[in-house]
């Protein structure tokens, strides 16, 4: 694309035309969606940052007419947007994994119980929060490790029905991670040494 | 280092070659607040470096552009009350769209759908429209009676509580049994408190029938269309629910019928508790999440991949549907909008999926539908699909 198809754009969709912003969307997305497999290897995560960005785009789309260099301008937002959803799924991921060892072993330092009650008690809360459908459907995803399309298989579903229940479960529990922040990070230094 | 360390994990998460344990410290990383310079600026590279590897299908790429612009549901004004409140509180808590947002189920046909509709007007959704028929067989037409008291009937005061609901209230004991009937037209829909604090949501083109307080041994109500219920416990006195033929026996719980006229079969779906369905001396059990439905003239049958949200939808504000056909759909919308609807040509195959808010205006969900493929055209209360 030229600098001068990009400016038009950007000013176009500054002015809320719709149609230039999803030139942008069509020029910038690929490449966004791309990065995001190649970090979270879901596409349900990989949509949600294309969805992410573009909404801050749309958001701030009155100042964009007058960015000068949107190359630039985009990478920032993706530099910090990927960042952060990596470390919400870093969370994530911290979490189950030490609720499955919770499972399997029988005993544990009295510490190491406190920290896993709190890391417990923020993800439960989340998740009992869901609806009964979009939970089971996080539970297969992520408890039984099952794949969006066994999961539609097993549930008789659409895969798109299973992606929009993901996203659901994660924006969800993602919040309540974010809330529950300052005291997680300082827990999973905590139990970096201990655990892993 | 650190920095050095998160560099290697990301070269090896992306080339697949961590172990486990590997896998674990890299995540302690990430969430590492001293290292979100590094992480940022590792993923800054892999942006800019990295090849065009995976992408999404143009349908998918559709979709989430149409959810990212605002759509149009979030711009209307809040019109329902009580069912307004009752929607919000179902969004805030799980419900998984916003907007209005349909994915082409397995059609194929993804051509620019709007330049193909026809709209000659507009229809607007329906609301709180109800009549109830006293025992001697008076009418009041609940959309203009003023909120309060409505009359006394059979040892019960009728209240009309709001715009959208009415509530029986026990004032005298042992009264002989007096009937009232609830009916909503095409477009309307309305809430019943009973004389036992049992709660029901009438759908649109549906009537219920019930005792304006209830005798000693049993609470029978008679329904057509579609109602949803929950029923105030009372072991002695099992609820019951008599429609074309099949009742449905309840002690406290709550659940759905569909017993349209229209529809295939009577369809009853349990949220919680548990009901015994019973048609023609045949007795079937549902226990939670499940749904029973009639077949043919005297049989009943469990229904495989039970769907509970899409069957509550229409109560909590919705249309939900999940491979749905396209005459499914247009019945739900025919019912609600007041609309009679004709099909041209052949008719369209594949299954449709997909959520929308129910106080959006017919021509707003013909252009969602339209983005799976088909067109409409809209005259008057006549709506022709098109091939």
């Amino acid at each position: 694309m030229s600098d001068e198809n990009e400016k038009s754009w950007l000013e176009r969709t500054a002015m809320g035309d719709e149609g230039a912003f999803r030139a942008l969307y069509d020029s910038y997305s690929p490449r966004i969606y791309s990065l995001g497999m190649y970090l979270t290897r879901s596409s349900v995560m990989a949509e949600e940052l294309v969805q992410d960005i573009f909404e801050k785009l749309w958001k701030r789309r009155t100042h964009l007419s007058e960015v000068d260099n949107f190359s630039a301008y985009i990478k920032a937002m993706v530099r910090n947007t990927a960042g952060n959803h990596l470390k919400r799924m870093a969370h994530e991921r911290l979490i189950l994994a030490k609720i499955a060892r919770e499972q399997t072993s029988v005993e544990q330092p009295a510490e190491l119980a406190m920290e896993q009650d709190h890391l417990r008690r923020i993800w439960k809360e989340a998740v009992d929060s869901l609806s009964p459908r979009v939970k089971e459907v996080y539970m297969l995803s992520r408890m039984e490790g099952l794949k969006n399309a066994e999961i539609a298989e097993r549930l008789g579903i659409s895969i798109y029905t299973v992606k929009e229940y993901l996203k659901n479960a994660l924006s969800v529990i993602r919040t309540h991670l974010d809330n529950g922040l300052p005291l997680l990070v300082a827990m999973a230094f905590l139990a970096g040494k201990k655990i892993f | 280092m650190k920095e050095e360390r998160i560099r290697q994990l990301f070269e090896g998460w992306m080339n697949g070659q961590l172990s486990e344990s590997e896998e674990q410290e890299w995540m302690q990383l990430l969430v590492d607040p001293t290292l979100e310079d590094e992480r940022d600026r590792i993923i800054g590279h892999y942006y800019q470096d990295l090849p065009i590897g995976h992408r999404m299908e143009p349908e998918v790429a559709d979709a989430l552009f149409r959810k990212i612009l605002p759509a149009p549901v979030r711009e209307l004004p809040q019109r329902r009350r009580r069912w307004g409140l009752l929607a919000a509180a179902v969004m805030a808590g799980a419900v998984v769209l916003t907007g209005a947002i349909w994915l082409a189920g397995r059609t194929k046909d993804t051509g620019k759908p709007v330049a193909g509709n026809v709209y000659k007007n507009d229809v607007a959704p329906g609301g709180n429209h109800a009549v109830l028929t006293l025992a001697g067989g008076a009418t009041i037409l609940l959309d203009s009676a003023a909120d309060g008291n409505l009359a006394s009937q059979g040892g019960a005061k009728v209240l009309k509580l709001d715009a959208g609901s009415l509530s029986y209230q026990r004032t005298a004991a042992d009264m002989a049994m007096v009937y009232n009937m609830l009916s909503t037209p095409s477009g309307g829909q309305y809430q019943l408190i009973l004389s036992d604090g049992t709660h029901v949501w009438l759908n649109a083109l549906s009537s219920i029938r019930f005792p304006t307080a209830f005798g000693g041994s049993d609470r029978t109500v008679e329904l057509t269309g579609e109602a949803y219920f929950e029923v105030a416990k009372d072991n002695k006195r099992p609820f019951k629910v008599h429609t074309g033929g099949m009742d449905v026996v309840v002690l406290g719980t709550s659940f759905d019928v569909n017993a349209y006229k229209d529809e295939p079969a009577i369809r009853t779906t349990l949220q919680q508790g548990s009901v015994k369905l019973v048609m023609d001396g045949k007795e079937m059990l549902l226990h939670p999440g499940q749904q029973g439905e009639t077949e043919g003239p005297d049989g009943l049958a469990l229904v495989k991949d039970a769907d509970v949200d899409q069957a509550l939808a229409w109560m909590k504000g919705f249309f939900s549907f999940e491979d749905a056909d396209i005459q499914m759909i247009m019945r739900q919308l025919s019912r609600w909008y007041g609309i009679e609807v004709r099909y041209e040509g052949l008719r369209k195959k594949g299954s449709f999926g997909g959520k929308m808010g129910r106080d959006l205006s017919l021509t707003q969900v013909l252009t969602g539908l339209s983005q799976s493929g088909i067109h409409f055209r809209l005259e008057g209360k006549q709506l022709t699909v098109l091939p």
